[in-house]
């Protein structure tokens, strides 16, 4: 039995990985887990290990080349086992991806010949028919995204109608920029097309990649996006003393963002800063919310920790975040080097500090003031689900049941073991996530 | 609800009669000539008969009814009869005249190429020439090379001249009216192996207008534009492939000059598909004209490259086996069709 070695997928952002360096070459034999290329992402270099004991009978992609994920990078057979070179085309094109076959392929009816990956020439054209080419020209849809139904590997006008139709739907994670109130907003999106879109916001000094997981969990059944908020993570973090980092002003940012991008109405589900935002949205903008999901939400109560208010008088860097990690984190053992790495680059990045420092300000800086006034709370309309790990030492407990006593359609979800970030219990979230979407219209 | 007319069974060669005696009944001017076409009832004593009517009986019957003046057999010698055709068409007589097999257009083709078909520009529009040469064209028949050629190319590339390839009896009635009423130098092409073929005809049918295409098949998938016969081969590949899940769409053009584009360039709008099945040979043909308008007006509908199916380019083989070789099969219009997708 050959083996297809293929492209790992590290992380939920990645798409492509380059192959930098072979570790073997065709011919030599190989054990299973033996390290067999290297292969660089965005993030980082990192060894392929082989699948399985054999020969390298094939390098599919050579140093320098850039492959998907699950593409095909090399075949390995068995000691003395002899492929022909169709079989080995065969077994490649099996596995190559399949980017947008998620639907039935209308052509497919015609010649039972399913998507696979458009042929090109030496030049890097695309082998598409004149009418695919027009039509992707119409719909702004990329040629070199499109899988191929037509002989030869020729794209097709069904094949780009198909594409153009799933584009939406691409449930392989995206991530792009779009502009709301003229800042530049980061999101990543996936999952497939469906009605129920769930929107995720971090917390303050977080980003996008505190929702991997969960994303990852709910990204086969909904349309899942994560939002980053101004002065974080990717998305621009424009001067505070020009812009209103308040959970309002943040709100309305949002807001547009989610009209902007096709999302909503939406699931808003918020962490922490993130779910005072959600709260606001769906008091000041209720026809872009179809339910909002508070974890561990700022906003619903007056006391917030002393500490997290001291840390964001600090100076940036890996010492602030790990201290900021610690406290949100039940489990120490959770706060590692990688998680206080990339929150301190989050925060080192130019503006961001400020941004975070504005944000924090404006939300917490008055002890004994509560973000969203209680009068308010009694005015969500939508759907309201509260999940809260009960170690939180950044918002007591209390908060979740006083929101859920005030609002008027709420559930409440307690995390016994988690602190104040959900990542602590993901598997938990998600399906309290899941069951609560599906509760909703 | 619009009341239907009640049609008959004609056939392909019926259908041409009946046209003739239409054109010849309404209007006086409106004369027959070729060989055999009376078909020996220009015998005194024989005026009354039930004459032959042409080789392929076309013509039968008319003599008795318009008589010697009007139905006129001419001696073996195309040069000769299809002048006289265009000298009385340019003074004012409509001629039909028979050129029995076009595989002799060679031995008339100044008085149709260089007469005929320029007369009204060579006098600045003073002059016309309403002339319908009636001839039969396409292979089926084991009558060999001489006898089995398409050809309608050849005239279609010729200005001043229209081409008509009629695939019906219904067609072949109501363009034949058309073709005599026009004022222009029309070739006629019959396809022999169509006569015996029966069709619906209404009664009272009027005219078909020249220069307008008939879908003879509607679908989705893939626009076959057949001519004559072909019209035929391609609605039985059109069953195979209905089964297979590719529905065919089948435009005939019925006049190759002039041409229908917009209906062709339509079809192939909404199929993206193109094969254009010709019985004539395939160097310089309708077919690679109809490819060449689709590639220049069509580009960007297409999903896929033109096909054309042709005979080869050879002349027609007598070997009945290599005969049926030749001529495009169902089976190889559905081969090509598969090919697209």
């Amino acid at each position: 039995m050959p083996t297809l070695v293929k492209m790992p997928k590290w992380g939920l952002t990645m798409a492509v990985g380059t192959v930098t360096d072979w570790l073997h070459q065709e011919g030599d034999e190989i054990s299973a887990g033996e390290p067999l290329l290297t292969v660089e992402t965005e993030k980082a270099v990192n060894d392929v290990e082989a699948p399985a004991d054999g020969i390298l009978l094939k390098i599919v992609a050579s140093s320098g080349e850039e492959v998907p994920i699950s593409g095909p990078v090399a075949v390995i057979v068995a000691p003395g086992e002899e492929l022909s070179d169709a079989d080995i085309m065969t077994l490649i094109s099996a596995g190559a991806p399949q980017r947008a076959s998620s639907g039935t392929a209308a052509g497919s009816t015609r010649t039972g010949r399913g998507p696979r990956t458009a042929t090109s020439d030496d030049s890097g054209r695309v082998n598409a028919s004149p009418a695919a080419r027009k039509l992707a020209q119409q719909l702004g849809v990329d040629l070199s995204f499109v899988d191929a139904t037509g002989p030869g590997g020729r794209i097709t006008s069904d094949d780009v109608e198909r594409a153009a139709a799933n584009q939406g739907d691409d449930p392989s994670p995206k991530s792009e920029f779009l502009e709301a109130n003229g800042i530049r907003l980061s999101l990543l999106t996936a999952g497939p097309k469906s009605e129920k879109k769930l929107v995720f916001l971090h917390g303050l000094s977080g980003s996008q990649s505190t929702w991997q997981v969960v994303m990852g969990n709910l990204s086969g059944t909904y349309r899942v996006a994560a939002l980053e908020l101004p002065g974080h993570g990717q998305s621009d973090k424009p001067d505070p003393a020009s812009t209103d980092y308040s959970v309002s002003g943040m709100g309305s940012t949002v807001a547009a963002a989610l009209k902007h991008a096709g999302l909503a109405p939406s699931i808003l589900v918020g962490h922490s800063l993130g779910g005072a935002i959600a709260l606001r949205i769906a008091l000041d903008t209720p026809e872009l919310v179809d339910a909002i999901v508070l974890i561990n939400s700022a906003g619903l109560g007056k006391e917030v920790s002393p500490e997290l208010t001291k840390m964001m008088d600090r100076e940036p860097g890996p010492e602030t975040a790990r201290a900021m990690l610690e406290l949100f984190y039940a489990d120490q053992l959770l706060v590692l080097d990688r998680g206080i790495a990339e929150m301190a680059q989050g925060q080192l990045s130019d503006g961001a500090w400020a941004a975070q420092q504005a944000a924090a300000q404006r939300a917490f800086s008055s002890q004994g003031r509560q973000l969203i006034p209680q009068a308010d709370l009694a005015r969500i309309t939508v759907p309201t689900l509260i999940v809260w790990g009960a170690r939180d030492r950044v918002f007591p407990i209390d908060h979740a049941y006083h929101a859920a006593s005030s609002i008027p359609d709420a559930l409440v979800r307690i995390l016994p073991a988690s602190g104040h970030v959900q990542v602590e219990a993901a598997s938990a979230v998600s399906q309290a996530l899941d069951r609560f979407a599906r509760s909703i219209g | 609800m619009a009341t239907l007319a009640p049609t008959r069974q004609l056939t392909y060669s019926e259908a041409i009669n009946e046209a003739l005696r239409i054109a010849m009944r309404e209007d006086p001017t409106v004369i027959l000539m070729g060989e055999d076409i009376v078909g020996g009832a220009d015998i005194d004593h024989l005026i009354n008969e039930d004459a032959w009517g042409g080789p392929m009986g076309v013509t039968k019957g008319l003599v008795q009814e318009f008589g010697r003046n009007r139905i006129l057999d001419t001696p073996i010698t195309e040069a000769g009869f299809i002048g006289a055709a265009v000298g009385a068409a340019a003074t004012g007589l409509r001629p039909v005249a028979e050129l029995m097999f076009v595989d002799f257009f060679g031995c008339c083709m100044d008085q149709i190429f260089d007469q005929g078909a320029k007369l009204r520009y060579m006098f600045g529009g003073k002059a016309s020439c309403p002339l319908v040469i009636r001839t039969m064209i396409g292979a089926g028949v084991n009558a060999a090379a001489q006898h089995s050629g398409c050809h309608y190319s050849v005239f279609t590339h010729m200005p001043g001249i229209k081409t008509v390839v009629p695939s019906t009896p219904a067609d072949a009635r109501g363009l034949l009216l058309s073709s005599i009423r026009d004022d222009d130098l029309v070739m006629f092409f019959e396809n022999k192996v169509l006569y015996a073929m029966k069709g619906e005809v209404d009664d009272g049918a009027e005219a078909i207008p020249l220069g307008k295409a008939d879908i003879k098949r509607e679908g989705s998938d893939v626009t076959l534009v057949a001519i004559s016969r072909m019209v035929h081969q391609s609605l039985a590949a059109a069953k195979t492939l209905a089964n297979e899940g590719i529905d065919v769409e089948i435009v005939d053009p019925r006049t190759l000059s002039p041409l229908d584009e917009e209906t062709i360039l339509d079809s192939v709008a909404k199929t993206k598909h193109l094969v254009v099945v010709d019985e004539d040979n395939p160097r310089c043909s309708a077919a690679t004209d109809i490819a060449a308008l689709v590639a220049d007006k069509g580009f960007d509908y297409l999903d896929a490259p033109i096909k054309t199916v042709n005979a080869p380019h050879t002349p027609v083989p007598f070997s009945p086996p290599l005969e049926q070789f030749y001529i495009p099969s169902p089976e190889r219009i559905a081969d090509t069709v598969r090919s697209l997708f």
